[in-house]
């Protein structure tokens, strides 16, 4: 509940009136069809304790049932997204590994010339063929890693399912090398991670190696380097100017490296005419305060500061717990909850665990399906198709 | 026109009034000089962004105010005055301890004659003036009492404390008395424990005399009150319509599936409903929305001690342990309330806020008209049974 503004209140009334006229056509259909009538006869009364009932639920269900019907589907989506998105880890860990073999200049890839290339792959997974397709015994090992305590991301604790920062070889060293070391260099910490020059070394990875002895590839040493850096793909395809300027620059001219300098201003800008007006906060309550004891009712002033006032802030897991709890609540099958030191944490935990089991009871049939694919010589989708997803994707 | 939809089309004309009374608020800021001092010296177009949100926060202060009004001075007594109420269960349990000797024609009371004078009593304890005053010991018995296991009747609905202190026929203790009267309530927790504490034990163990005495001296002051019947000839046998309330189908909901699917049109409504129905009806109720709000508000860490097969109990425990904490912690006050009030020769305040609003001194004139005219019978019926027309039986 917040403020509207006049056109929202009068959109609000016409969905009022709209919703009369539905309530009115249901009483007029119920009341006058025929076949309705002989329907009733076995009721007793005249009928109109079912009608009345009817028309009230028919209400709600056309009204709030579609709404709810639409957030179920929501999140049913957003389940299979995700556990699609999911199957995909699989084949960036095996690229990763490659990618690692390859900066150390122990394997040659086909279509590879520098980093870049790897990192473009990275965001396009699906039609990677550098890497053989999944097997079974691999998909065993994910889900294992799913329903572990190391999966931490799932949900409204959304991790990266984007396909962006699978490929961060330079990243993940520096943050192995911060973590090893114990120290922040200046790359290090909060400041590095939130300018994506180190990354997080994803959990996953780490399970793979720890299950698969793995471990040595991103240790291997850097033979080939970084070279030229480049825009990711994904924005390269949104921007297509920006796709051309680095094509350019990489093809090392030099003409288009150069930035001409700027043409220097010729003619002074003119001083401005009268220093301009202080502008009024819109949402100024001092001077709303004022105008109120100057102008409206004890009453009003007492309502505006029992509006307006702000509890303290919460701190980020109190948040976390509150967003677990508004999940959790619609939930019918029992979820269990573990115990913890601090029940913010073990909502949370309550709120994921379950969220993962029921990725993972997506994983076999979405596996199933790629399999199908790649025995028919399908393409794999970015996203896959499904009847309930909004047709703006 | 039904509810529904006059409902609908109140809200609706609503809307159209708050829409209007915005454009209203704009037009009187913008045209009325007397505001326009306050706006002298701001850039125009900031102040048109200032005068639009005003308007739009006026109005919004008008719906909502109110109710936050309530909310935030309920929040701050919420707990006091339920520690008040709990403060006179000490006096409840004594009271019941004396109608109990009462009944057992071990002890007279000023004034007391009738057995439904104690139901009076309990709702308004603090006119018992016969009635010892509450002890320190006795409030440390409380409070321990509070927070112990044996004490569940701690929550948010008030309704979780809807025992009737003083029905003597309804309460029941295993071994001791049989529930005599229409209902059944276990003798209560609280009960128990002070008679752990202070001894000497349930008196209900006692033998009720009175009662059956006063029901033999009614029923016999009653008869022949009534004259022979000589009413107006039997009314012919109307005509009842047989039909079951729902024709053939057992529930309201039955008929409803049963009719959306010979009638409806709507598409998807069958799964709207389900959709609908599967929020609405589970899961959520306001104690657990109180728990999750009170629990958020605390300032030190709650631990979840072990697992639970559901986290929804485990919540409510949590927010049960706070609120008898808090309780707990009020006690002390609101008894230094009642002991000021006794030391000034006052009457304390009653504990009850359904009875709040009743006649400061006495029962309400149609209960007395009733009581009065028990006492009548039953001294007729004394005198019919050959004995004094008093009440000392």
């Amino acid at each position: 509940m917040g403020t509207h503004s006049a056109n929202e209140h009068e959109q609000r009334a016409a969905e009022e009136l709209r919703k009369a006229q539905f309530v009115e056509e249901t009483e007029t259909w119920l009341r006058t069809d025929p076949a309705i009538k002989e329907w009733l006869q076995p009721f007793y009364g005249d009928g109109s304790l079912f009608h009345s009932n009817y028309v009230r639920e028919r209400s709600q269900w056309a009204d709030l049932g579609t709404f709810w019907l639409g957030v179920e589907r929501a999140e049913q989506l957003n389940l299979l997204d995700e556990a699609y998105a999911r199957l995909w880890q699989i084949q960036q860990k095996k690229l990763f590994n490659l990618h690692c073999e390859w900066r150390a200049g122990r394997v040659e890839l086909p279509g590879i010339a520098v980093e870049a290339d790897l990192d473009d792959w990275g965001d396009d997974i699906q039609q990677c063929r550098l890497v053989p397709p999944v097997e079974a015994d691999e998909l065993d090992l994910y889900l294992a890693y799913l329903t572990s305590d190391d999966c931490t991301d799932s949900g409204i604790f959304r991790g990266d399912f984007s396909g962006h920062n699978w490929q961060k070889y330079d990243g993940f060293r520096r943050w192995l090398r911060a973590e090893e070391t114990g120290e922040e260099d200046e790359m290090g910490g909060f400041f590095g991670i939130m300018s994506g020059l180190v990354c997080p070394y994803p959990a996953w990875y780490a399970y793979y190696d720890q299950h698969r002895g793995t471990n040595f590839y991103v240790s291997l040493p850097d033979v080939r380097g970084p070279g030229p850096r480049r825009a990711p793909k994904y924005l390269r395809d949104k921007y297509p100017e920006m796709a051309a300027a680095q094509a350019a620059a990489e093809a090392g001219d030099a003409a288009a490296q150069q930035d001409p300098a700027p043409a220097a201003l010729s003619v002074p800008a003119p001083p401005p005419a009268t220093p301009p007006l202080p502008r009024l906060d819109a949402r100024d309550l001092a001077l709303t305060e004022t105008l109120f004891k100057r102008f409206e009712s004890q009453e009003l002033l007492h309502f505006m500061r029992a509006c307006e006032y702000r509890a303290p802030e919460t701190d980020r897991l109190t948040e976390l717990a509150s967003e677990a709890y508004e999940e959790l609540k619609h939930l019918r099958h029992p979820t269990p909850i573990r115990a913890s030191h601090d029940w913010r944490e073990a909502l949370c935990r309550a709120y994921m665990d379950q969220r993962k089991q029921q990725v993972a009871a997506l994983l076999p049939q979405v596996f199933a399906d790629y399999c199908a694919r790649e025995a028919a010589g399908q393409p794999h989708p970015r996203r896959l198709p499904h009847p309930h997803r909004p047709v703006a994707d | 026109m039904s509810s529904e939809n006059d409902y609908h089309r109140r809200k609706a004309a609503e809307e159209q009034r708050l829409a209007q009374l915005v454009r209203d608020t704009e037009h009187e800021l913008r045209t009325n000089p007397d505001y326009q001092p306050y706006f002298a010296g701001y850039d125009p177009a900031s102040v048109e962004g200032f005068i639009r949100a005003y308007a739009q926060r006026k109005v919004h202060y008008l719906q909502s105010g109110p109710t936050m009004v309530r909310w935030t001075t309920h929040q701050a007594s919420e707990f006091r005055e339920e520690a008040y109420e709990r403060l006179w269960e000490i006096q409840q349990k004594k009271l019941f301890d004396l109608q109990c000797q009462w009944r057992a024609g071990r002890l007279r009371l000023p004034g007391v004659d009738l057995c439904e004078q104690f139901h009076d009593f309990g709702e308004h304890p603090e006119r018992c003036a016969w009635l010892p005053p509450i002890t320190p010991d006795e409030v440390a018995a409380y409070r321990d009492y509070l927070l112990s296991d044996e004490c569940v009747d701690v929550g948010y609905d008030h309704r979780l404390r809807s025992y009737e202190w003083q029905n003597y026929e309804n309460t029941c203790f295993e071994g001791l008395k049989e529930a005599t009267g229409y209902g059944r309530q276990p003798y209560h927790p609280w009960y128990r424990y002070y008679d752990a504490r202070f001894g000497p034990g349930p008196q209900l163990g006692l033998p009720d005399v009175r009662g059956p005495r006063q029901e033999f001296y009614l029923n016999l002051g009653d008869k022949e009150e009534t004259p022979a019947a000589e009413g107006p000839a039997p009314r012919p046998d109307p005509v009842y319509d047989r039909r079951p309330h729902y024709g053939p189908y057992a529930e309201l909901e039955d008929a409803y599936t049963a009719f959306m699917e010979r009638f409806e049109t709507i598409p998807e409504l069958m799964e709207k409903r389900r959709a609908f129905e599967n929020v609405t009806h589970y899961g959520v109720d306001d104690e657990l929305i109180m728990a999750m709000d009170l629990l958020t508000q605390v300032p030190e860490l709650l631990p979840v001690p072990e697992d639970a097969p559901e986290w929804r109990p485990v919540i409510l425990q949590l927010a049960a342990q706070v609120r008898k904490q808090l309780l707990a912690e009020a006690l002390p006050l609101v008894y230094d309330d009642y002991r000021l009030r006794l030391d000034m020769g006052l009457r304390p305040a009653p504990p009850y806020r359904s009875y709040r609003d009743d006649d400061d001194d006495d029962i309400s004139p149609r209960r007395k008209e009733w009581q009065d005219k028990d006492r009548e019978k039953i001294l007729r019926g004394r005198e019919r049974n050959g004995e004094p027309r008093d009440f000392n039986y």
